[in-house]
């Protein structure tokens, strides 16, 4: 997680591929990790990147999401944080 | 094992996926539950929460708006519902603002969340999923009799979870 993209007060984070790679490395080998997601950035239709928008990091992530195993409960808490951080970030916007 | 392993463990995690716990049908089935809790303690917010690796995800809420609603959880780091899981002990927040785990979470520097109770959802094989609780937005006292109630509430909404639960694969009952 990079600094720059921390929301004020709330010291969330924008979630990264690499936060995503990482969630996922815990359940299952690194390689395994990096495959789970390149897989679901390829099923919605998404370039994975290291400098993914929220947009298309939701999108990978609800894919993962889909998982039934635990893969899938790590995508849930992914696509949560990155909803998080999408209506805070939104708000905050229009309070500017 | 400690309280981040015990929020990451992939036994644990399995056990969400075991039960399906994440299926958008569940919300109907806690709903009734989460609408009690909050008229029998007297709270604006009720929810059944279960504590992912890095998020907290509200399976059931009452009373809750906004963007909390509308992400449907919050970060497990601001997650009060974490700190009943990786004790699987009840949490209790007289008023979040002098509590020490809580005063500086931006649920309560940020939003109004001032008082809490939650009670551990433990499934049949001993896994913390999460937490039925109650919130709300001025400090409150909680009594035994409240922490009774929200006990039976969550024993009812754990029940409800493992009859979803599907028969392990070899252990199927085969109707004639």
């Amino acid at each position: 997680m990079t600094a720059d993209t921390r929301l004020p007060g709330y010291d969330l984070a924008r979630p990264t591929p690499a936060d995503a790679t990482a969630f996922l490395a815990r359940a299952m080998s690194a390689d395994q990790a990096v495959r789970t997601w390149l897989r679901a950035c390829r099923e919605a239709g998404v370039a994975p990147h290291a400098a993914m928008g929220v947009d298309d990091m939701l999108a990978a992530a609800r894919r993962l999401a889909a998982e039934p195993d635990v893969a899938g409960v790590i995508g849930n808490a992914l696509v949560i944080r990155l909803r998080t951080y999408r209506l805070l970030s939104q708000a905050q916007g229009a309070g500017r | 094992m400690t309280g981040d392993d015990v929020l990451r463990s992939t036994e644990r995690l399995a056990e969400i996926a075991a039960l399906d716990l994440l299926s958008p049908e569940v919300d109907a089935i806690l709903q009734e539950l989460v609408a009690r809790a909050s008229e029998r303690l007297g709270l604006p917010t009720a929810l059944v929460s279960i504590v992912l690796d890095e998020a907290q995800y509200f399976l059931a809420h009452h009373g809750l708006g906004g963007w909390q609603a509308e992400a449907r959880g919050t970060p497990v780091e601001w997650s009060f519902c974490a700190h009943a899981v990786r004790s699987g002990r009840p949490f209790v927040v007289e008023d979040a603002t002098t509590h020490p785990l809580t005063r500086d979470n931006p649920q309560v520097t940020l939003e109004d969340l001032r008082c809490y109770a939650g009670v551990p959802l433990v499934s049949a094989r001993g896994q913390v999923l999460g937490t039925l609780c109650v919130a709300g937005t001025e400090a409150h006292t909680f009594s035994d009799d409240d922490l009774a109630a929200l006990r039976a509430l969550a024993a009812e909404a754990v029940s409800r979870l493992e009859a979803r639960r599907k028969p392990a694969a070899g252990h199927q009952t085969v109707s004639s």
